[in-house]
């Protein structure tokens, strides 16, 4: 139950209209996105994202420091995909954000989705690594795509990380959602966790009624599932015996 | 279904490739590779390449309407037209113009309106070429307003748009117009990718549309890397009487009268450049005297100018008129009193000049603080 204030950074970049992620990777980002935000909303009653973009040729802030989901998704309705992402930009400009919280007890966390080539010179990015540590801002990346940029980006996040808080996850293109991907990392451990904790990822004990109807529904369709064998193996006798 | 499209896609490239020289086979490949992948930026990028490269002229159509149109609606839609025209440029007119449309009715226009934009634009250009101005020029008109509501512009739009302007108004014979359009549309490419014949044929436009036209301000052509190219061709003649008309220099106008009468275009308007001529070097007179003696005498400007001293109130009113300078006649004593003149682009000459006259008024401030400093002393104190 970490009090944070996050900045989650989106790359709109024309790199993102390739479709090796379901069903483009914009598309796939977005829906990352909104499963961080309800992760991040729903750990803490204090906690707050903000939005912004790193593409079209210079980084936007969409959305400051929030707890309205109404004016998250305004933000990112209607985003155009086109340009180059300035990731060190966007970095910048997300910590500056950060910098103008009203709580200052949250501690500062960056989202950043890197789906395109990192441009940016290697020195210049650890610098601005060290200075993200100096500010105790903690940088989470989900890296998707382009897979060149690994080694620059672990270098990134080695010099950003303090106690473990930085983390990158790379993601090759698969059959499954990113949204999935990203909550089985540790970026999305949260979310992991409070699933998994509970049978059908309900707390009896906030929600007695749907755990109980939950419980009574499993009950219903393990009957109706052996109900099913049981006529599909009495099928196959009755076909032998005919045979 | 997907797999099944996928399969006729890589049996259209492989035929596609055996048909294309062997330095381009690779590319049919990669592009096939890319496809499977849905790297759609990157499969993107490598079409941009293919189309613009000049042996695949006759290859471009086939791969644009079977291969591109598959997966069209999943790239950006500026660089989809861009391919369209590129591989329409094998076809006629009309066909072109039948294909672009098809692309325009097919384009969201609020959603893509740089691609749009970008694709009226080229109707209107096959439009101008087959002379109907008019049509040409309501699409301009209608791409200018959507130009103007496009937060970020692609330079390849603006080049698009100001090249085919620049067409129109030289059809047009509008030169003040097409020195203005066609300046802006070389400010928008890269002069290195273009060629050299295309550049001096520009440069020779824009030299007499400088000339003729109703401009007085030669600065931006003169300051132009194309206006040099003009150097060691047979139009070098423009080149001198550009720099000739921006100072006013008369004796050099008149040595080149023989070259100016073996172009049609500007021996019928000899008078016209003659009054030109005239008023810059009035202009010229004007701007090298110190801003405290800018009192002309009429002999004084008949003699600069080479003209009867009964027609140089004509030649100060035609300056007064087109804004080159302000001032006030006072035709009993034949004198003018010139308070400002148009401010324009400055050559090195004039540069100099004007540091000159920097300096000096310089000096004269210390010498009048110096006045001031000896007279006061006994105030001072």
């Amino acid at each position: 139950m970490v009090l944070e204030a996050t900045m989650i950074l989106i790359d709109n970049s024309e790199w993102m209209i390739n479709g090796d992620y379901i069903p483009t990777r914009f598309e796939a980002q977005k829906d990352t996105v909104h499963m961080i935000f309800n992760q991040k909303i729903n750990d803490n009653p204090e906690n707050m994202c903000g939005l912004m973009t790193i593409g079209d040729n210079s980084p936007q802030v969409l959305s400051t420091l929030t707890r309205d989901y109404g004016k998250f998704l305004s933000a990112m309705h209607d985003l155009p995909v086109r340009g180059n992402a300035k990731f060190g930009d966007g970095i910048q400009i997300a910590q500056l954000a950060l910098k103008h919280r009203e709580n200052k007890i949250q501690r500062q966390r960056i989202v950043a989705f890197v789906g395109s080539p990192i441009v940016e010179d290697e020195k210049n990015l650890i610098r601005l690594a060290k200075r993200m540590k100096k500010n105790n801002v903690a940088i989470d990346i989900i890296h998707i795509g382009e897979l060149q940029n690994e080694s620059a980006l672990q270098h990134f996040i080695d010099a950003a990380n303090s106690s473990d808080s930085c983390h990158l996850v790379s993601i090759p293109p698969s059959p499954q959602l990113l949204s999935d991907l990203v909550n089985q990392s540790p970026i999305g451990q949260g979310v992991v966790a409070s699933q998994n904790q509970f049978e059908y990822g309900v707390d009896p004990n906030l929600d007695v009624e749907l755990a109980l109807a939950l419980e009574l529904s499993m009950a219903e369709e393990r009957a109706r599932q052996e109900v099913a064998a049981q006529k599909s193996s009495e099928e196959t006798e009755d076909k032998k015996m005919q045979e | 279904m997907d797999t099944e499209m996928s399969v006729n896609m890589s049996d259209f490239l492989h035929d596609q490739a055996t048909r294309a020289p062997e330095s381009l086979q690779q590319s049919y490949i990669l592009m096939e590779d890319l496809y499977e992948r849905k790297l759609w930026k990157q499969l993107t990028d490598a079409l941009i390449v293919f189309f613009d490269t000049p042996e695949t002229v006759p290859l471009r159509l086939p791969l644009y309407t079977n291969f591109v149109n598959s997966f069209r609606p999943n790239i950006n839609q500026l660089k989809a037209v861009y391919m369209g025209l590129k591989a329409f440029e094998s076809c006629s007119n009309d066909e072109a113009l039948r294909n672009l449309n098809q692309i325009v009715n097919e384009l969201d226009e609020e959603k893509y309106k740089d691609a749009y934009v970008y694709s009226i634009v080229a109707i209107a250009r096959i439009k101008l070429i087959s002379g109907k101005l008019d049509e040409a020029r309501e699409l301009l008109v209608k791409a200018s307003k959507i130009i103007d509501h496009i937060d970020y512009v692609e330079s390849l739009i603006h080049s698009s748009y100001y090249s085919v302007s620049a067409d129109y108004y030289k059809a047009k014979a509008d030169y003040a117009q097409y020195y203005r359009h066609c300046l802006l549309y070389l400010s928008c490419i890269d002069l290195d990718k273009c060629s050299h014949t295309e550049l001096v044929e520009r440069a020779v436009d824009l030299s007499v549309a400088a000339i003729l036209g109703d401009i007085y301000n030669f600065g931006e052509l003169l300051l132009h890397p194309v206006f040099e190219l003009l150097v060691g061709t047979q139009h070098e003649w423009l080149h001198d009487l550009v720099i000739a008309m921006n100072v006013g220099d008369l004796p050099l106008f008149e040595r080149l009268m023989g070259q100016i009468n073996k172009m049609p275009l500007l021996q019928s308007s000899v008078a016209l450049l003659g009054q030109k001529i005239r008023l810059m070097a009035l202009i010229e007179l004007v701007f090298q005297l110190p801003p405290n003696q800018r009192t002309l005498t009429f002999d004084t400007i008949a003699r600069a100018t080479r003209i009867p001293s009964n027609e140089v109130e004509l030649l100060i009113m035609r300056a007064l008129s087109v804004g080159l300078i302000t001032g006030v006649i006072d035709e009993v004593t034949q004198i003018v009193t010139i308070s400002s003149v148009q401010s324009r682009i400055l050559n090195h000459s004039q540069i100099a000049s004007m540091e000159s006259r920097l300096r000096e008024w310089n000096q004269n401030i210390k010498n009048l603080s110096n006045v001031v400093e000896i007279s006061g002393k006994g105030v001072f104190v």
